[in-house]
């Protein structure tokens, strides 16, 4: 979703880019069923229509429903980073103690 | 765009794939036409799955690296995703029950105008008194049948025809079908007939036709 928040994106184009960010577990053709989820949730609605070099395609963007997705998302993702950070820290930070004495 | 000017484009396109992969999309492509999800997506779907495709092979993978080993449990997978259409829809039974009606008001006006007339020169045939009532059951058993045999087309179009799958749908069809047959051999005599001469029958199969054309525009059957 963050992906087509900042630009409309055909199918294609968007597996390339989960690929460049370093999603490269995320086979190819896996993206379009959970397209189609999130336009049954209405988080995202495509367009059919001419690209610059070539075919029609449809180009994702996304809802004010799938704006306010994201900020929920990324607002409970930082929540869970933060606690683990947390978590992790203390663990090393017992251990570094257990090293020292 | 409308899904036949899709359909119209997606068979243009799909001659530019190698046969290898036009092998595995066109068995996606049956799987999913077959499956009970509305037709305008599925033809977007199909078209956006097509262009991935192209676009791939020209960078030399194949089907198989974009959409998986199996195809079947992608296909199964994307029909969940859409969320299947429910089979009960009044007017999708309205539309096949309008069509088998007019098929069988249809076929009764020609077997009473032209089939009967000229097998009547050569074996003395009885005179229909009219149209015969046990014709409804066709419509009825089309309705009924509609879907095990799409359910059947996807079945098989992974699969090779084993016996397990044919004795899984063949019985319940064979059926759907041979019943009103027997039906009709021991109660020919019991079945009543609406007495309405030929033409009548053939003008309400014309009235049943216009009907059935305007519904098509309107109504999603697959």
């Amino acid at each position: 979703m963050a992906v087509i928040a900042r630009e409309e994106v055909y199918g294609y184009e968007l597996s390339v880019k989960l690929a460049e960010y370093g999603l490269t577990f995320v086979s190819e053709g896996s993206i379009y069923p959970v397209l189609l989820r999130m336009q049954k949730e209405q988080l995202i609605s495509g367009i059919l229509r001419d690209s610059p070099n070539g075919p029609k395609r449809k180009y994702y963007r996304l809802t004010e429903k799938g704006h306010q997705a994201l900020e929920e998302f990324k607002e409970n993702w930082m929540d869970m980073k933060k606690a683990v950070e947390r978590i992790l820290n203390q663990g090393s930070g017992e251990d570094d103690g257990r090293r020292n004495d | 765009m409308t899904a036949e000017e899709m359909i119209k484009l997606n068979n243009e396109r799909r001659k530019l794939l190698n046969e290898k992969n036009r092998e595995y999309y066109e068995k996606m492509l049956l799987y999913l036409r077959f499956s009970p999800i509305p037709e305008k997506t599925t033809e977007e779907l199909l078209l956006e799955m097509l262009d991935h495709l192209l676009i791939a092979q020209q960078e030399g993978r194949s089907a198989e690296d974009v959409f998986g080993t199996d195809p079947e449990a992608y296909c199964k997978e994307v029909v969940r995703s859409v969320g299947k259409r429910s089979p009960f829809g009044f007017r999708r039974y309205a539309f096949i029950f309008n069509m088998g009606l007019c098929i069988v008001f249809f076929m009764d006006a020609i077997f009473r105008l032209a089939v009967h007339p000229l097998l009547n020169r050569f074996i003395d045939l009885p005179q229909p008194k009219g149209f015969s009532v046990d014709y409804f059951l066709t419509p009825i058993v089309m309705c009924l049948g509609v879907d095990l045999l799409l359910m059947l087309m996807r079945e098989s179009t992974f699969k090779r025809f084993r016996t397990r799958i044919l004795l899984r749908y063949l019985i319940p069809i064979a059926l759907t079908y041979i019943l009103p047959i027997i039906l009709f051999i021991f109660l020919n005599k019991m079945i009543p007939v609406i007495p309405i001469p030929a033409w009548m029958s053939l003008l309400i199969g014309v009235v049943l036709w216009g009907l059935h054309k305007w519904m098509y525009k309107r109504v999603e059957i697959f």
